[in-house]
């Protein structure tokens, strides 16, 4: 009886509790945002026509909310946003910026759930290529074309940037990193074994073989989620059959994914799996739990993209990343129409704006207040990251980072990662058909005609 | 001998407030009411959203009746999951709850030295993150680093020292070993709560009549329990089909779908890949499928009347 | 003469074959009881190393657990800990975490054993049905509730608050509890309800003081199985919150992980840390379950 007459009252205290500190609940919510949407019956298309006269020039007080992805453990980009946000707010006094971090993977479940709901914040940070295809057609995300045009703010950027976040000749977001994949190499390894980087695919197959026959596994990969792998993939494809070809792919027209040369490729790389170029159990390894055996010395390469210079910095010994890291491009494939000017990578996120937002203007303004080259160098030198505008490279880069970013200069232009090049349905067939391959439990042909079914 | 089986409802009285049968309601009210509102009708909803295309983001909806029925049907996929949640089924009746029955009836009355070590520990890997258990079997199922390998490599074993998750064949059980050690936990602390509602009396004549500890467990005290074990067995099925996170965490749903279940595919289609209109229908089905496995087990076990259950 | 021998003889022969047989069974009981012993502890180690492994982790760097994962700590440094507890709000999180699961494991266990009464003790039409409903609730897979409560939830106005979660978490944990709950009160012997009934006890009366007292035991495992289940929950708190100030734990531990990489020994200190509490509810309340067991409860 006491008992229940405790658990009663504490049941109440909780539930008060729970009223005063909860109910009240943060100031974020702005609540401009709740009042403009009419609560619909069900979720019907992203209001393009809220129709509410953006406070113009007026000082009224305006709250946004801003989404992103780099929390406490990206420490460079973090700070970096916090203290852009900070200046932001200093200098516009009536705009005040509500920022939150979410999780890579997590963020992939909250944002489309909250786009639905029409919950999704103001600013919200993106990915980019195709896999932005349903957002646009859902018509979530607000045209940017009208505050690129003003001020030439387009021209700051990068051109082909704009390739991945461009749509039907609208362009929808802002990219934000770009990223180049290399191969990573020990610099120990190869010198134990008299290796150098090579010039043609051939000789990183001989390399390759050195490395086997001195018990080194060549190429560290881990496939729990293919996005490691279709590098090796996407490389390939473009090595012997040409960027052409590969727009094709993306296009879905020509020979579309049936291009021989994929299956080319797909089989070059079934063949390296067989041969045991590849982490032993790849198909069971995260991506990131490769790393270690690139670290210590059990596998000499890895096929990466410039993050993996953020993973190094943390996670590797010490001094591995200025003493035993080098990298090399991709080399081309005798034969093949690759060009090796061209690399795999591009815009790693984007930021966009929310259609249903009703402070499209602020929010506007707040980016172009981050996205200056000045503050772009400013991110890149806490980072090491190389971004989508021009002269974002900062007077005391790292010889790392010089040499990276130089590779972006000359680079005319590049493949997509393949989670950006076909939209995300698609994508979902393509990893197990990857995997399959690599398994050995499929042809290069039966995976090529999967990923075509896929696509269409 | 003491008959503790099911005793009778009790009747109203009908005399004062308190005793009309208007309290059933009073009682029942507010579990009805928060299930009605927060599963219900978001099941039912779903149920709706089948039969449309619809990306989940918000946007415009269009009816396309029976379309991702059919597309569910002719999907191979979908039924590789199937098969791997009625082996998680499988598992899970003829395995896991017998087992825990009989480590929980063996902590309970057995000789056994560290007893109250063995209530708290085997109910432990219960209480863990998902994250932290899939984390850290993911370690020990590591082809290389794994204490699992490292184990069998020096016990001469090598050839046993398979990647277990990266390749399809081993995929699914390494899965499921990880799945008994961490629910096997509850239902052996609820055996034991119901172990202890047997009075002491029943053993004792028991033994008097020259019953060992085997007899004891299977032919007196399982039979009390019944009912309970009937509950395990129901809670076993349903988690079963539902299970999601563990699968998802260790290994994706792969490789190439060797640990696909329903529910990890529905995550997939539903919510990364846009395309709510199937993954509703995914959903939808999942209870379906519940609802007939729930079926099929009462009649196998015998309840004709569902409420004996 | 000989008879007598005859008789001394097999006497003493039956008498060392009945000894030999008890020793016998005795050795086949004691190894038997070797075995179960040996059994019960090899599972005991299996259920518990793994955690004892996260809690070694949590004192090291990730630099030593790439290169050793099984290796010991070097030295027990709480540096990781301070990374964590500085890093991100965690504090916030922790009460967050406490205030959700607290009061919604409260009102489960309340709204569960009321209807599980209801259910197991009061007759009225169409209790079966009911409680089959009740029982098809139960099979229905989080994920799919996410939009539509989503919208409900936005429309109530509840988003980015704990009734955001708290409100569901009873709801899911309903159907389960309640099924429990009730089977449990029906194995109650009859003479207890007689007994009381006749010293003219409401049915009311009758539910708080004699019904749940007595089934402390299901009552102790549904609270810590669904304090742990609050506790641990993910999915809603990450759709269904924003903000830091109302996140829980599991949500705000993910700070932890950015673009594609994790930092192992720091997310094995936070999720000691998270563990923590959990132990604790299970600890406290573990002697209401072994109380309850150890007790033999009803005394035919």
């Amino acid at each position: 009886m006491r008992v229940n007459r405790i658990v009663l009252v504490i049941a109440t205290l909780m539930l008060v509790l729970s009223v005063v500190v909860g109910g009240c609940g943060p100031t974020a919510t702005p609540a401009p945002a709740e009042l403009t949407e009419a609560p619909p019956a069900e979720p019907t298309k992203a209001p393009e026509a809220t129709a509410t006269p953006e406070p113009a020039a007026a000082e009224a007080e305006v709250t946004i909310t801003f989404w992103h992805l780099y929390t406490e453990a990206m420490a460079g980009a973090n700070s970096w946003f916090k203290d852009m946000v900070a200046e932001f707010e200093k200098e516009n006094p009536n705009i005040h910026v509500e920022m939150e971090t979410f999780g890579s993977d997590p963020y992939k479940t909250k944002l489309p759930t909250a786009l639905a709901a029409g919950e999704a914040a103001d600013a919200i940070h993106n990915m980019a290529g195709n896999y932005l295809l349903p957002n646009v057609e859902e018509g979530a995300l607000e045209p940017m074309d009208r505050y690129l045009d003003e001020g030439g703010w387009r021209d700051q950027f990068v051109p082909y940037t704009f390739d991945q976040t461009t749509f039907d000749g609208v362009t929808y977001c802002l990219p934000f990193s770009l990223r180049t994949v290399h191969i990573w190499y020990n610099k120990d390894v190869f010198s134990e074994y008299n290796l150098t980087p090579p010039e043609t695919f051939e000789e990183l197959l001989e390399i390759a073989d050195t490395l086997k026959a001195n018990g080194v596994t060549p190429f560290a990969l881990g496939m729990k989620m293919a996005w490691q792998a279709w590098f090796w993939q996407c490389y390939l494809f473009e090595r012997v059959a040409g960027y052409d070809a590969w727009l094709n792919a993306k296009n879905n027209t020509g020979n579309g994914w049936q291009d021989p040369g994929l299956i080319e490729a797909l089989g070059i790389m079934q063949d390296m799996a067989e041969k045991g170029y590849f982490t032993e159990g790849t198909l069971g390894l995260d991506p990131m739990d490769v790393n270690t055996s690139f670290f210590d010395g059990e596998a000499a390469m890895i096929l990466n993209g410039t993050f993996f210079v953020d993973q190094v910095k943390s996670l590797a010994p010490e001094g591995f990343l200025e003493n035993k890291l080098g990298y090399f491009n991709f080399p081309i494939i005798e034969g093949g129409k690759g060009n090796p000017k061209i690399q795999h990578g591009g815009v790693g996120a984007s930021y966009c704006i929310n259609a249903a937002s009703p402070h499209k203007d602020e929010v506007a303004k707040f980016y172009r207040f981050l996205f200056t080259p000045e503050h772009m160098k400013d991110l890149s030198a806490r980072t090491n990251w190389v971004m989508s505008m021009k002269d974002s490279l900062p007077e005391d880069a790292s010889p790392l980072l010089k040499s990276l970013a130089k590779e972006v200069e000359e680079m005319e232009t590049y493949v997509w990662y393949m989670d950006y090049t076909v939209f995300p349905e698609a994508y979902m067939t393509f990893e197990p058909v990857l995997q399959a391959l690599v398994d050995g439990s499929i042809t290069p042909e039966e995976a090529a005609a999967k990923m075509q079914e896929a696509v269409d | 001998m003491t008959n503790v089986n099911q005793s009778g409802p009790v009747r109203s009285t009908g005399r004062r407030l308190w005793d009309r049968p208007h309290v059933v309601l009073l009682f029942l009210l507010p579990a009805v009411i928060m299930s009605v509102m927060f599963i219900a009708y978001p099941a039912a909803s779903s149920a709706y959203y089948s039969l449309f295309e619809w990306q989940g983001l918000g946007g415009s909806r269009q009816f396309v009746g029976l379309d991702n029925w059919h597309r569910l049907v002719e999907d191979p996929i979908i039924w590789v999951c199937v098969w791997h949640n009625i082996v998680l089924v499988i598992t899970a009746v003829f395995f896991q709850v017998p087992a825990a029955f009989v480590i929980a009836f063996l902590v309970a009355r057995a000789f056994v030295i560290g007893r109250s070590g063995y209530r708290v520990a085997y109910f432990l890997p219960v209480i863990l993150t998902v994250s932290v258990v899939g984390v850290l079997w993911t370690w020990i199922y590591h082809p290389q680093f794994g204490i699992l390998n490292e184990a069998l490599r020096g016990t001469g074993l090598d050839e046993l020292a398979l990647p277990w998750l990266g390749s399809s064949k081993t995929a699914l059980p390494a899965v499921i070993v990880v799945m008994l050690w961490r629910f096997t936990g509850f239902y052996i602390v609820l055996f034991m709560a119901a172990i202890a509602r047997v009075p002491e009396d029943i053993y004792d004549a028991a033994t008097v009549d020259g019953a060992n500890l085997w007899q004891l467990g299977a032919r007196i005290v399982a039979p009390m329990l019944w009912q309970v074990i009937l509950v395990a067995v129901t809670i076993a099925v349903v988690s079963s089909i539902k299970r999601f996170d563990l699968a998802y965490i260790m290994t994706a749903g792969g490789p190439v779908h060797a640990t696909e279940l329903l529910a990890t595919y529905l995550f997939k289609v539903g919510i990364l890949s846009f395309n709510m209109g199937y993954g509703s229908a995914i959903a939808t089905f999942l209870f379906l499928l519940t609802l007939a496995l729930v079926m099929i087990q009462f009649r196998g076990m015998g309840s004709q009347q569902i409420s004996e259950f | 003469m000989s008879k007598n021998i005859y008789e001394n003889a097999t006497t003493k022969l039956s008498r060392t074959r009945s000894l030999f047989l008890r020793g016998w069974k005795r050795l086949g009981k004691i190894l038997s009881t070797i075995a179960v012993n040996l059994f019960l502890f090899v599972l005991f180690a299996w259920a518990v190393y793994p955690l004892i492994w996260q809690f070694l982790t949590s004192f090291r760097t990730n630099v030593d657990l790439f290169a050793n994962p099984w290796g010991l700590p070097t030295s027990f440094s709480l540096g990781n800990y301070v990374k964590v507890w500085n890093a991100s709000p965690l504090p916030r999180y922790f009460l967050n975490s406490l205030i959700v699961s607290a009061t919604s494991t409260v009102f489960i266990l309340l709204f569960s054993s009321m209807a599980a009464y209801a259910f197991a003790r009061l007759k009225f039409p169409g209790s079966t049905i009911l409680l089959m409903f009740l029982l098809s609730l139960y099979f229905v897979p989080p994920h799919i509730a996410l939009i539509p409560l989503l919208v409900m939830l936005k429309r109530l106005g509840l988003v980015d608050t704990y009734f955001a979660l708290i409100l569901p978490y009873i709801a899911f944990a309903i159907p389960f509890s309640t099924i429990l709950i009730r089977s449990f009160i029906l194995g109650l012997p009859q003479e207890l309800i007689d007994a009381a009934l006749v010293d003219g006890c409401s049915k009311i009366r009758l539910f708080f003081s004699i019904v749940l007292p007595v089934i402390r035991p299901i009552l102790a495992v549904v609270l810590v199985v669904q304090f742990v289940t609050c506790w641990n929950e993910y999915l809603f708190a990450l759709v269904f919150l924003h903000s830091r100030e109302v996140k829980t734990l599991p949500v705000g531990l993910l700070d932890f992980v950015g673009e594609y990489f994790t930092d192992w020994v720091a997310t094995a200190a936070g999720l000691t840390l998270a563990t923590i509490p959990v132990l604790i509810v299970y600890l406290v309340f573990r002697n209401q379950i072994i109380s309850g067991m150890t007790a033999g409860a009803i005394k035919g």
